[in-house]
């Protein structure tokens, strides 16, 4: 299943927090198939269709294969939790355009929410003091004055 | 919340290259934790904002503020300039409505005069057939009662009837053309006062641009997105 290019580099599996490691934009993409724990089968086949056809030479068949990927993840609204780890196993594995597709949908998810809700989606917690929030809130009054 | 910095930062970079994130979200981001909050400030997300938004800004050398102060600075500029000029335009499309509804209520005072002198002539003229039709009779035998009923009615009648017949028909045809003028004219000067109101709602002020410009120019970057990314760190 894993479709090796002439040009590419060896799957970085072990540490995927090294300081050395390239930064996302200058890593060429790969065509290795990327196996991704703890997803649905589902979104593995479609994963490992898009690298396939985005190893193409034919430009159309490419943009197909990533408006495929970009429509099958809006349709089945892939929970945050999943496109988080095929980001970091995307990463991992150096595929720049998987990376982005699916960077690209987590920042459709934060697009237009407020901050409540951006902690929301994420699971995060406020970890401001309450004096600390009120500053930043008087520090942003300009962006929500409508 | 498990993904490097690096990754974290590289969705804001692609969010905001792509028109997907906007100042907004930034914001909205940096108070959701200290760790967002750090990430969202960064000076290349904001220059690439001041890049899209505020493309006449130059920066100089000189700038030793960070680009995100220098878009809130800008937009707040903007915003007042923006609002000055809502409000010139407000005041003008507002007394064109004044002068709209003056018309519409002078042209509505002329509709209730034609109306009643429309009515006044038609009154007269159902007499005056009246009239006529009692002098026709009067040429044929009638039994005693009705023929001087309607001689009362000929005698009665103190102008040439025929004559003012003709007249208060031709009254009646001039005040109905009036009228039909008077309805379009009305229409018009409605559609006018309408098209007046709807300017005055789109006319509202909007952060950074109209809102139709700004759908179209997000719609145009997200194809772009791709190309200004990659040729970053080249």
């Amino acid at each position: 299943m894993a479709e090796v290019n002439e040009t590419d580099q060896t799957p970085n599996l072990g540490d995927s927090t090294t300081p050395s490691q390239p930064k996302p934009e200058q890593i060429t993409t790969t065509n290795v198939a990327v196996p991704i724990p703890d997803v649905g089968p589902q979104l593995q086949v479609v994963v490992d269709e898009f690298i396939l056809k985005n190893g193409s030479s034919d430009e159309e068949v490419r943009t197909a294969a990533r408006n495929d990927l970009r429509d099958f993840i809006e349709r089945e609204e892939i929970g945050i939790t999943t496109l988080l780890v095929v980001v970091k196993y995307a990463h991992e594995f150096k595929n720049a355009d998987l990376l982005d597709a699916f960077c690209e949908r987590v920042a459709d998810l934060i697009k237009d929410k407020k901050v409540v809700g951006v902690r929301e989606i994420f699971g995060i917690v406020n970890d401001f003091t309450p004096e600390e929030e009120h500053a930043l809130r008087d520090e942003h009054p300009w962006a929500f004055e409508d | 919340m498990s993904l490097p910095d690096e990754l974290w930062r590289w969705i804001l970079e692609l969010g905001v290259n792509t028109s997907c994130l906007t100042y907004k979200d930034l914001c909205c981001i940096s108070m959701s934790c200290r760790r967002l909050n750090r990430l969202s400030k960064e000076d290349v997300l904001w220059s690439k904002l001041l890049f899209f938004d505020f493309p006449a800004h130059v920066s100089s050398s000189t700038d030793r503020q960070s680009p995100k102060s220098i878009y809130q600075i800008r937009f707040e500029k903007d915003k007042v300039k923006k609002l000055l000029a809502e409000r010139r335009a407000v005041l003008r499309i507002e007394s064109r409505i004044h002068e709209h509804t003056r018309k519409l209520h002078e042209i509505e005072g002329r509709l209730v005069d034609e109306n009643e002198k429309l009515k006044a002539a038609i009154d007269e003229l159902k007499g005056l057939r009246r009239v006529k039709e009692a002098s026709t009779a009067l040429k044929v035998w009638q039994p005693e009662i009705i023929h001087s009923r309607q001689k009362q009615i000929v005698e009665n009648c103190s102008v040439p009837v025929g004559f003012r017949i003709n007249a208060l028909e031709m009254e009646i045809k001039l005040c109905k053309q009036h009228i039909s003028g008077f309805l379009r004219a009305r229409k018009d000067e409605n559609d006018r006062l309408e098209a007046a109101k709807e300017r005055l709602s789109k006319v509202k002020y909007h952060p950074l641009q109209s809102s139709g410009l700004d759908d179209e120019s997000r719609n145009s970057r997200k194809s772009t997105g791709n190309n200004l990314k990659r040729v970053k760190h080249e």
